[in-house]
């Protein structure tokens, strides 16, 4: 996530030496880095476009990419954070490619998840983590387990399904809080989290009551992390079947 | 490579180098940064990206799309893979090219 310090040198080898690479990165100053590392890098920018159905974006996306790879070039795309995670477009096209014929793999990456944990401290191990994009949590039925840990990406973004506002509306987060409000106390502390991009600025990281939520200033980058609400309670029964084997 | 985007490379690879507005300005020097630069640098990532005029759209947004395939259509994606085809027909060593996902 951060210029310079998070991309592997397996993935930099890969953006060097490909024919043409397409990029989906998070700021203005990470794609002039990119530019620097390849004679022709593309950015993906241009594909999103208010109003436009999020579906239609990434189809496109999939489709300039594997356009390039049908020329018989070698094709790199370059997106932020970890390149399978909340991410359609980059599996779509590594699927597609395979299903071509064509060899396609994907190199892991520092996600913003990772960054989380250690800027905050927090160790998913500890009392287990639910993660869920904002509007899919919103949109589905989910089984919320409040003895651990749950992480709400893209809150900036809570309801917005074509891109048409680029900030969480006031009343969508209402919605929002309306769910969660059954599980957690309206006082309940939770942390509006965001990753550093580059070594110039620090994380952000903003504690406020659950309840205040809707009146939060959110970006798009900013990730909603509530922590436990209640304590873990041993499931005796199958404690006892597991001491009956032994 | 641009001197503020190598130098800021250099602040996210150097554990030993310090991010203050004393060492900003001394790095600055050796980098041979103008002074609206380092001036941009020491503000942080947002005055600079004004300054190197960078895209400042940018959309950093990618969602779980599995669930919008009632309004998509993928016959844009099959008109494709249909110009393409004389090209990949005559040409098995296409097949030799890979796809890269970083």
């Amino acid at each position: 996530m951060k210029l310079g310090a998070h991309i592997s040198p397996i993935s930099r080898s890969y953006i060097e030496n490909a024919d043409v690479v397409f990029m989906g990165v998070s700021s203005g100053l990470v794609e002039l880095w990119i530019q620097e590392m390849n004679g022709d890098v593309r950015s993906l920018q241009p594909y999103y476009q208010e109003g436009k159905s999020r579906l239609k974006t990434y189809k496109e996306m999939v489709k300039v990419m594997l356009d390039e790879v049908r020329k018989g070039k070698k094709v790199c795309g370059a997106f932020y954070g970890h390149p399978g995670v909340f991410a359609w477009a980059p599996h779509k096209a590594i699927e597609q490619a395979k299903a071509e014929g064509f060899k396609a793999h994907m190199e892991p990456g520092i996600s913003a998840e990772d960054c989380l944990y250690a800027d905050l401290g927090i160790d998913p191990g500890t009392y287990g983590c639910q993660h869920y994009e904002a509007t899919q949590f919103l949109l589905y039925k989910k089984r919320i387990e409040s003895t651990a840990y749950l992480i709400l990406w893209q809150i900036g973004l809570t309801g917005d399904l074509d891109l048409t506002q680029n900030n969480a509306k006031k009343d969508y987060l209402e919605v929002l809080l309306d769910l969660l409000v059954k599980d957690y106390r309206p006082e309940h502390e939770v942390i509006i989290y965001s990753a550093s991009l580059t070594a110039l600025n620090n994380f952000s990281e903003r504690k406020v009551p659950l309840m205040s939520l809707p009146n939060e200033k959110l970006s798009m980058n900013d990730t909603l992390v509530i922590p436990p609400a209640k304590k873990m309670l041993r499931n005796e029964l199958f404690v006892t079947k597991l001491n009956e084997i032994v | 490579m641009s001197k503020v985007i190598e130098l800021i490379e250099k602040l996210g690879q150097d554990s030993t180098l310090e991010v203050s507005e004393a060492s900003l300005k001394e790095m600055s020097e050796v980098f041979e940064l103008s002074s609206e630069e380092e001036q941009a640098l020491i503000l942080g990532s947002d005055e600079l990206e004004k300054i190197m005029q960078t895209n400042p759209n940018i959309m950093a947004v990618f969602f779980p799309a599995e669930d919008d395939d009632s309004e998509g259509d993928d016959s844009e994606g099959d008109d494709s893979e249909g110009d393409d085809s004389d090209e990949q027909g005559e040409n098995e060593e296409s097949k030799l090219q890979y796809l890269h996902i970083a």
